[in-house]
């Protein structure tokens, strides 16, 4: 009896195993830098109602040193020298929350040049679904492209459409194209006046953003897309152009 | 030698191995007439006399009354049974009882340098029993008989030698050397002296190693492990220490931390790649066909090979040479038949066992909870055993048959077959689907194995075995479906084709030379095998097949070398030398050091080196049917994984009790894993399909076992940490999905006449998963958004514990013309809701077609069920 109760107490003992280690709630981050366009200000989120730590720092690592950022609200702006970011530079953004280093880097892509369009002024059939004007650009090997239509008349006049359903750019085209074309319907349209279109190249890295819907990967539910190398959040980078529309009654 | 005298010298060699000397007592004691047997366990238990007889005989023998004044034992015993014509005779330190008119079973002539060679079988059925145990009483190396239970030992000090021949689940016996060559040594089954389920053995050197890490298994006692209504012989595997029991599944091993595809199972030297019917609940071998089973938890012999995490051997039933038997049963979820039927010659014996399931005929409870538990697992049902809303309709099926001829004294030949598969077809309305969208699954499938293997055993003229074998295994799954897409915003339906289907199979040969010597075994041997997986789909959203072969050459030549230090320091030293399609040459190795401190107690330290050339089958949802877990052919040839291994130990061993204690630790290197395999599917899009890395694991496996006068019982306890790193996935190295940090199992079972209660007890903690930490909408830059779903680090988070207790009453019957038994086995009398695993689903929101809500599927297994047993002899 005497080993046999050794024994238990050795399974006794077995039995203080540790826990795992949990994992700290880390914030999410969103930022996105744009070609030509001043470094973005980084607003740090949460998940679900959890609670923001207060101890963050920021700073983006530029091709020409490091930009702190200045904590202003909920954002992190930077501060100094205005950078405009340029195709093939390089930016990390690097965060550290409660003692945790995270780290994301991107190589700014080159924006999709020469932009035109068979047609940039014309009218509406609102009876009518065919194709108003075709948008072509440079083709970019390895980036796919998003497109963004926006109205520029602050108080715009809609469209009477006739039996058919306007403003379906937002739906029909939402998803990444690889082709540097698209074709503009009637019905992508919703108001007359002067539009924007904007064309955004995207590297491999953004993109995955747009085709993550975690319903394609069957029913069990799939790690959500992350730029840095620990916990949440993206930082992509791309290259834009614009063309201007105008929806004549 | 008379049976008796056999039984006799059995119980010297056990009884002998268990006391240190001591002088011989004088008696004082006074007995009234009574039973023989009682006077001898007084005696036993008050003068701590070793007395070796036939119990069953002498409990109706009566004798009496005496009275003993500082009397030798010899005097004591001899007077009491004088009356019956037996005479005492001692033997090392014990009194052996036999026949007074018998001569002595200690042999008089003294010779030196003699050989000793036979066979040892099994007395009812004539079968061979290879890997059995001899050992010099004396001490000194054990020797482990070959194919067949073939040996031929030289160099045998004396012809005085006794040799005690032992194999698990039969009584010992005690022969002495001098028996001429040629002889049969035939050991009787000895079932009650065995714990239910498993009893460790001293495993044969050359053929199990020397290690703590091997352990031996009788099949025939798996049946008490009657797990969730099927008698299982992995279910009976898994009670070991270091064998994960905590999965509710009869399927593969999970040894050490490893995963089920580190391990390799064979049977007769095949593979069986597909180790389990029912999505794991029942395992695909019918425990009735096998004979026997060795466990390899640690560093693998270097005549086998392509075992990195472990090693499950099991030994086909070759048949009784003798008679016709039949056995039939039914259980909860099939029927089953065996039947045996020897040659007109006595030479040899035809086995044949099958098992089919009624589960597509006759659904009974016990299916319909196992099925909803395994289809439950793929959907975020909130009733996970509601399966109303699908229609099914499966069953498994399996046949196994061996031939086995023994052309003459010299050769035997054996063949040995087994087939069996799964067909499921399903059909049910998901409640997952992509905004918009609703699905109507429409499936059936179909996957199975079968493998082959022809053996011939040739005992040379000096003694020695070659052995030659030739094998093939096949596994292959196929999957069709034609699911219906309803587009609820336009109205239209379509239906989607995909088919897919995999195969992994392989054809070898192997060849042994075998030479035992009284101080040293030689085993050397080369291995051929050509193998091929390949992977065929057709899946609607890729709208295109997919097409992948992988065909593979691997060669091997391997050595092995059993030396005495000392009489009692063992090592043994062997080295494997393979190549994959003549490329690289991978060295693979074993050595192992045993030392015996008292004859109780000794000292094991093993390191070891294996390579595993081929991806085992694993499970992971196809895509083809959410619910269902596939087991499909994954990985490729071009691939190797090697595992290095590290183990030193302790075994105790008394008459009724053993205790083995290991502390070991294995590095994986190499390991592939399959992205969709992963605790949770990344989204990255630049993870590659198959991710490679390395995992280590470190543990202390105690195992404590007890059998005594109708009780038997077995207490395992594992502790260990499995980690994994996988530098494409996360930096950080995260606990292996098959981690179980402490694992505690017990056994016991009490056989009073023809009642036999078993209970089983299981508790777990330490199996990981991955949690959800919660999601966030991030907008895009053309205008939409995505919600993110964020979980923590891979696997770090524990389940809660796990705890399953199961009962088995059993009653035996015999009847004049036929035998057999039946029982009652509740699973999980607790009603616990073990946790398994846990899954998060996305459920799409019509209203917010671009959100989607995450259900945590707490992956359950089964809660109490009640089957029965009945199984009959004839």
């Amino acid at each position: 009896m005497k080993k046999l109760g050794l024994f238990i107490s050795l399974i006794a003992l077995a039995g203080c195993v540790p826990s795992p280690e949990s994992e700290p709630a880390l914030s999410t981050i969103n930022c996105l830098i744009v070609r030509d366009e001043p470094l973005p200000p980084v607003c740090p989120g949460t998940l679900g109602s959890g609670t923001m730590s207060t101890d963050i720092t920021v700073r983006f690592a530029t091709p020409t040193g490091h930009v702190s950022l200045a904590s202003g609200g909920d954002c992190f702006l930077p501060t100094g020298e205005i950078i405009l970011p340029q195709s093939g530079q390089v930016f990390a953004l690097e965060i550290v929350e409660g003692g945790i280093k995270r780290r994301a880097a991107v190589t700014v892509p080159p924006s999709p040049d020469n932009i035109a369009a068979s047609e940039t002024q014309f009218s509406i059939l609102t009876n009518d679904e065919h194709p108003a004007t075709t948008v072509t650009w440079d083709a970019l090997s390895g980036y796919s492209f998003a497109l963004k239509l926006e109205v520029l008349d602050p108080n715009p006049v809609p469209i009477p459409f006739v039996g058919i359903t306007g403003g379906k750019f937002q739906k029909e085209l939402s998803a990444l194209q690889i082709s540097p074309s698209v074709a503009l319907f009637n019905t992508d349209f919703a108001y007359y006046g002067l539009h924007k279109m904007t064309v955004f190249s995207l590297d491999g890295q953004y993109a995955s953003l747009f085709d993550y819907l975690p319903q394609f990967t069957g029913s069990a539910l799939g790690q959500g897309p992350s730029s840095f190398d620990r916990g949440p959040g993206i930082f992509g980078a791309v290259g834009k152009t614009e063309i201007y529309f105008e929806i004549l009654p | 030698m008379t049976a008796l005298a056999r039984i006799a010298l059995l119980i010297v060699a056990l009884a002998s191995t268990a006391l240190h000397a001591q002088d011989l007592p004088t008696i004082t004691i006074t007995f009234e007439r009574g039973s023989v047997w009682q006077m001898l366990n007084t005696l036993s238990r008050d003068y701590k006399l070793k007395i070796a007889y036939d119990s069953r005989a002498f409990r109706k023998l009566e004798s009496g009354p005496f009275a003993f004044v500082n009397a030798v034992p010899e005097d004591v015993l001899a007077a009491i049974m004088a009356p019956h014509g037996y005479r005492p005779e001692r033997v090392a330190r014990v009194w052996v009882l036999v026949e007074a008119e018998k001569t002595s079973v200690v042999p008089t002539s003294v010779k030196a340098e003699v050989e000793f060679s036979g066979r040892v079988v099994d007395d009812y059925t004539g079968e061979g029993l290879p890997g059995s145990t001899l050992r010099l009483l004396s001490g000194g190396r054990a020797f482990g008989s070959g194919p067949e239970g073939y040996f031929h030992l030289i160099d045998i000090p004396f012809d005085t030698s006794l040799v005690v021949v032992s194999y698990l689940g039969y009584h010992s016996l005690c022969v002495p050397a001098a028996q001429s060559a040629g002889n049969t040594i035939r050991l009787k089954r000895n079932l009650a002296a065995l714990p239910p389920a498993i009893v460790t053995a001293e495993p044969s050197l050359l053929l199990s190693g020397v290690g703590n890490s091997a352990i031996a298994l009788d099949a025939i006692v798996a049946r008490t492990m009657a797990g969730t209504g099927e008698p299982d012989i992995m279910r009976a595997v898994q009670m070991l220490s270091g064998v994960s029991a905590t999965t509710d599944s009869g399927s593969g091993l999970e040894i050490r931390g490893s995963s089920e595809s580190m391990s390799l199972t064979t049977l007769d030297g095949f593979t069986i790649y597909h180790t389990d019917h029912f999505f794991g609940n029942v395992s695909a071998v019918n425990p009735d066909f096998v004979r026997n089973a060795v466990v390899y938890k640690g560093p693998v012999p270097a005549d086998k090979g392509g075992a990195a995490a472990g090693l499950l051997e099991l030994s086909g039933r070759t048949g009784n040479r003798y008679r016709e038997q039949v056995k039939a049963g039914l259980s909860a979820l099939s029927g089953h038949l065996t039947l045996s039927l020897p040659f007109k010659n006595n030479k040899g014996a035809f086995v044949f066992s099958g098992r089919r399931s009624y589960t597509d005929l006759l659904p009974g409870v016990v299916y319909r909870q196992l099925f909803g538990r395994t289809f439950s697992a793929g959907v975020p049902l909130s009733d996970p055993e509601d399966t109303s809303l699908a229609e099914n309709r499966f069953r498994y099926a399996d046949a196994a048959f061996r031939v086995h001829f023994e052309a003459s004294e010299r050769k035997q030949i054996s063949f040995t077959v087994l087939t069996g598969n799964d067909k499921l077809g399903l059909k049910y309305d998901s409640p997952t689907s992509l905004p918009g969208f609703r699905f109507i699954y429409d499936e059936e499938s179909e996957w199975g194995h079968t493998g082959a293997g022809f053996a011939m055993t040739d005992k040379l003229n000096n003694g020695d075995l070659s052995y030659l074998g030739v094998f093939g295994s096949r596994f292959q799954s196929f999957a069709g479906a034609r699911n219906l897409r309803e587009n609820l915003w336009f109205g239209y339906t379509d239906t989607l084709f995909s088919r897919q289907t995999n195969r992994i199979s392989d054809v070898g040969a192997r060849w042994n030379y075998i030479r035992n010597r009284a101080s040293v075994a030689w085993n050397v041997g080369a291995e051929i095998k050509r193998v091929e997986v390949s992977y065929r789909s057709f899946l609607p959203d890729n709208l295109a097949a997919e097409a992948t072969d992988n065909l593979s050459g691997i060669a091997a030549l391997f050595f092995q070398r059993d030396h005495s230090l000392t009489p009692k320091t063992n090592l043994t030293a062997g080295g494997r030398a393979e190549t994959n399609d003549f490329g690289f040459l991978y060295p693979a190795g074993h050595l192992a050091l045993r030392h015996e401190l008292s004859d109780h107690l000794s000292l094991t330290a093993e390191v070891g080196r294996q390579n595993m050339f081929v991806q085992r089958l694993t499970r992971q949802t196809i895509g083809l049917s959410e619910p269902v877990l596939w087991q499909i052919a994954d990985g490729q040839t071009a691939l190797v994984t090697r595992s290095d291994q590290v183990a030193m130990g302790l075994k105790w061993d008394h008459e009724k009790f053993s205790f083995l204690a290991e502390v070991y630790s294995r590095w994986l290197f190499d390991v592939n894993v399959h992205r969709s395999t992963l605790p949770v599917v990344s989204a990255r899009v630049d993870l590659p399909s198959i991710l490679h890395g390395d995992a280590q694991a470190i543990g202390l496996d105690l195992m404590y076992t007890y059998g005594h006068s109708g009780h038997r019982a077995i207490i395992s306890s594992s502790l260990g940490i499995s980690m994994m790193s996988l530098p494409d996935l996360q930096p950080e190295t995260f606990y292996a999905a098959s981690n179980q940090t402490v694992q505690i199992k017990g056994l016991y079972a009490y056989k009073w006449r023809l009642w036999e209660p078993a209970f089983t007890a299981i508790a777990g903690y330490g199996r990981p998963y991955t949690p959800y930490l919660g999601s966030y909408t991030l907008p895009l830059i053309n205008g939409g958004a995505r919600q993110i779903d964020v979980f923590g680090r891979t696997n770090s988070d524990f389940l809660p514990v796990y705890l399953r207790l199961d009962f088995l009453l059993t009653r035996s019957f015999d009847f004049e013309k036929f035998s057999g038994s039946v029982g009652v086995n509740v699973y999980n009398v607790l009603d616990r809701a073990n946790v398994r695993d846990v899954r998060y689903f996305a459920v799409g929101n019509p209203d917010e077609p671009e959100r989607h809500q995450v259900v945590t599927n707490n992956t359950g297994m089964p809660g109490r069920m009640m089957s029965l047993i009945l199984t009959i002899e004839l």
